[in-house]
């Protein structure tokens, strides 16, 4: 798993109260219980924390989707 | 999934409630009653009305069935996160498996997507059908409002033509009523003064369809119109929210920007000092919507079988209140109410994205007519007045 799975994992669990037992990484932030505005203050955490862009990331996206993103967003754009 | 007959585990079943507080007492393993007994149906149990309301209608002797949109055990999760919220949430949480059965449905499709014999099985032992299920996001895509709001009420009504016992209670909104001013009676439906956004306009048409569907089959239904549902208790995460939770979440982030930014700003509203919201206490309001349901409906109201109900507050509240709390949980900024404004400039405009459509109600001076609550609720000691205390708890949650 990638370190920005991780990164997102270890959020859920402290910010949300999720627990490792509810989580895949086919999972998706609407199974969870979280809403758009989660996702927006989850955006802005990691653009504070670590200066990455949550970008196109819905409530019915999986938490794998995200750490796609993530990475993305770390690499500077989307992989060919 | 539904199964008719399942066999029930251990349960509780409720004896009755008081003061907001609901009892329970033991009964048997696999109580015949509880297997052959007419059912209570309600949609949006998992949500902010409903997860309030649920534990007053367990406090009937009637099993309840919530129809849900998720997998069973999913939404048993998301259902007890939700009640787990509630005052009385917590007496219920230890027995929920048992004590209510959720059948995965899906709201727009024909009999609930449920396969014939299984709707027509649970058509036949209802009693009572709760709609509480909506899209409640005011700026949410028009189409996907009225096919949430529609087109759920209409698969709703299907449930209610095949169960010839049940009594439908549909949850409406005040709102319904769009731009009007001015003193609005329980029974009116008009659309002349249009809507102030698409989440109105799809009440509107869905109150319609059931007021239609009331006539032309000569059934009792009792419409509720809930005005804007708030509590002043913390949310917990993953748990439903309502509207102030919205809106004190949308200017957070738009603090942070602010803040990042390193400045102050201004926004001006078009409305004026004497504008008013109506906000009601979601706990008051379950309370009253139960009590209303466990007493008959009405046989003869000036609207045909239909009766309809304003759950509102008795005192509305001055939108400058709403604004005074909303500036103090977003600092830095400042609110303006400015009579006849129309141009709105960049900020305007990322406020009233930050605030999910609040801005259209700063002109807003509607009153609702509660004659017929009053009426039904005589017992119910009605809430206090909103207080700038009540609003900025609201707006953290």
């Amino acid at each position: 798993m990638t370190d920005a799975y991780q990164l997102i994992t270890d959020y859920l669990h402290d910010r949300f109260d999720v627990s490792p037992a509810e989580i895949t990484e086919h999972t998706t932030f609407d199974a969870l219980g979280l809403d758009s505005l989660d996702l927006a203050e989850i955006a802005v955490i990691l653009r504070k924390a670590h200066g990455l862009e949550l970008d196109g990331v819905r409530a019915a996206s999986t938490l794998r989707e995200a750490a796609c993103r993530l990475d993305e967003a770390r690499s500077g754009g989307t992989p060919a | 999934m539904y199964r008719p007959g399942r066999p029930r585990s251990p349960f509780r079943i409720p004896v009755g409630s008081g003061s907001g507080q609901v009892r329970f007492r033991s009964a048997p393993v696999g109580s015949g009653r509880h297997e052959e007994a007419s059912l209570i149906v309600i949609t949006g149990a998992t949500g902010f009305l409903g997860s309030h309301l649920l534990p007053h209608l367990l406090a009937t002797d009637e099993p309840v069935t919530a129809l849900v949109r998720d997998d069973p055990r999913l939404a048993l999760r998301r259902l007890a996160r939700a009640l787990a919220a509630t005052p009385a949430g917590h007496e219920v949480l230890d027995a929920l498996p048992s004590l209510v059965r959720l059948v995965r449905v899906d709201l727009s499709a024909p009999r609930l997507g449920l396969p014939g014999p299984v709707h027509h099985e649970l058509a036949e032992r209802t009693r009572q059908i709760w709609h509480c299920a909506a899209l409640t996001a005011m700026t949410a895509e028009p189409s996907l409002l009225h096919h949430v709001n529609g087109e759920g009420t209409r698969r709703v009504l299907e449930l209610a033509d095949a169960a010839p016992r049940a009594r439908l209670l549909h949850v409406s909104t005040a709102y319904v009523c769009g731009a009007r001013q001015g003193l609005v009676h329980e029974d009116d439906l008009d659309d002349t003064a249009g809507f102030l956004n698409p989440y109105e306009a799809s009440k509107h048409r869905a109150e319609r369809l059931v007021r239609r569907w009331a006539r032309s089959r000569g059934r009792a239904v009792t419409v509720f119109r809930p005005s804007v549902l708030v509590t002043d208790r913390p949310r917990p995460p993953r748990t439903p929210r309502h509207p102030l939770s919205v809106l004190g979440r949308g200017l957070r982030l738009l603090a942070e920007e602010l803040e990042a930014a390193d400045r102050a700003a201004t926004v001006r509203l078009p409305g004026s000092p004497g504008s008013t919201a109506n906000l009601v206490p979601v706990e008051y309001a379950a309370r009253a919507m139960a009590t209303i349901g466990a007493a008959p409906a009405l046989a003869t109201v000036p609207d045909g079988p239909v009766s309809t109900y304003h759950v509102v507050h008795l005192h509305d509240t001055p939108v400058p209140r709403v604004l005074e709390a909303m500036s103090h949980a977003c600092p830095g900024l400042s609110i303006r109410l400015e009579p006849g404004r129309r141009n709105a400039g960049a900020l305007d405009r990322k406020f009233a994205e930050a605030t999910a459509g609040f801005h259209r109600y700063a002109a807003c001076a509607v009153r609702f007519d509660r004659g017929r609550l009053g009426a039904a609720t005589r017992g119910l000691s009605p809430p206090a007045p909103i207080t700038p205390a009540y609003l900025r708890d609201a707006l953290r949650a």
